[in-house]
């Protein structure tokens, strides 16, 4: 049994409203099209069947208004749990390649403005910063419960949660810049070699991470935007 | 006013559809209709999102299934968390309906006697 035209409108229209998680948009969209045809198949008095499935089933902006607190602290958990994962990772590759740097005795050039002092001092700090924001981050974002409706309290909480991202992110990203730039003098004063791409590929992979927390983030704030102008109407007829 | 009592309670009254065995959406609204005799008539698309959040916290178990029709459907079914949380919340729930029945009862006794 094909859905009629009415309920592909329906289900277009519910899958528009859910369009801040696609994911979970593409799941719901399955889910409600076997919920509305077996609805229809087992009406026996209303005509059309389809129509009254539909408005039993409920207004499509009020469901994706249910999904918003959960598909947020899912994304929040997400990007939380990415942010620790990018800080083992690249703790691993900047103890490597400053471990190589060693062996291979490629020193930082000492004349250079100072940043052979201040570089290093930037990207230890900024790394431990990172370091202890995303801990304590991680640990508030999976501390979180999800609420059944997105009421000021639990607002405030993942606004906290995106923030918590945002400071962990801030100085990792800062640091690894400054790692790259270092890495980068390093390079300019060592001797050309094939042992340079080893370095020269944990920077590239820093840099990947290092991207791919900016898009998380993005995402993330994205969604919130999209969860915002869901709930604007409502909002303002308060 | 089930609708709105109804609706304090989603959590409970979706584990509680669920619980003699897995089921799709459908089947559970069906269930929960037939089982309170009809008094609780929500629309029908608030169950989904109570649906996927139990599933989230680790109450309700879900998969893709073929069905006779030959259409896949998302079948749900009671974690062991779940099951516990159920018998939890229905252990709350007869605690309060005795005290309410109490109460009721006791405010109905008083107004029969006139006079007094």
């Amino acid at each position: 049994m094909q859905p009629s035209v009415l309920v592909t409108r329906y289900l277009d229209q519910l899958t528009r409203e859910l369009s801040f998680d696609p994911e979970l948009s593409r799941r719901v969209r399955r889910e409600v099209e076997d919920h509305l045809l077996d609805a229809i198949g087992d009406d026996g008095g209303h005509d059309p069947k389809d129509a009254a499935a539909i408005a039993r089933f409920g207004d499509p902006k009020e469901i994706a208004r249910q999904y918003a607190p959960l598909s947020l602290l899912q994304q929040a958990r997400r990007v939380g749990g990415i942010l620790i994962l990018a800080i083992a990772a690249i703790l691993v590759l900047m103890k490597g390649r400053g471990a190589l740097y060693e062996l291979l005795q490629w020193r930082l050039p000492a004349d250079w403005l100072g940043i052979s002092i201040i570089g290093p001092a930037i990207d230890r700090y900024g790394f431990m910063v990172a370091l202890v924001v995303g801990i304590l981050g991680w640990v508030y974002i999976g501390s979180r419960r999800v609420s059944a409706t997105l009421h000021g309290g639990y607002e405030l909480q993942l606004n906290f949660c995106l923030l918590l991202s945002v400071a962990t992110a801030s100085p990792l990203i800062g640091s690894v810049i400054t790692d790259s730039i270092l890495s980068g003098l390093r390079f300019s004063v060592a001797p050309t070699s094939a042992a340079a791409l080893i370095p020269l590929m944990s920077v590239m992979m820093e840099v990947g991470v290092a991207s791919l927390i900016i898009v998380q983030l993005r995402k993330a704030v994205q969604r919130k935007a999209l969860v915002s102008s869901l709930f604007a109407d409502k909002n303002a007829d308060r | 006013m089930e609708g709105e009592m109804l609706k304090g309670h989603l959590d409970m009254t979706v584990l509680a559809g669920l619980a003699d065995g897995p089921a799709h959406g459908y089947a559970v609204i069906q269930e929960i209709r037939r089982r309170s005799g009809g008094a609780f008539d929500l629309p029908e698309g608030t169950i989904y999102p109570v649906l996927h959040r139990l599933e989230q916290g680790g109450l309700l178990n879900s998969r893709w299934t073929a069905g006779e029709s030959g259409r896949q459907r998302r079948v749900y079914s009671l974690t062991r968390s779940g099951r516990r949380a159920l018998a939890d919340q229905r252990a709350v729930w007869q605690r309060f309906t005795d005290a309410i029945g109490g109460l009721l009862g006791k405010i109905s006794h008083a107004t029969v006697r006139p006079g007094h």
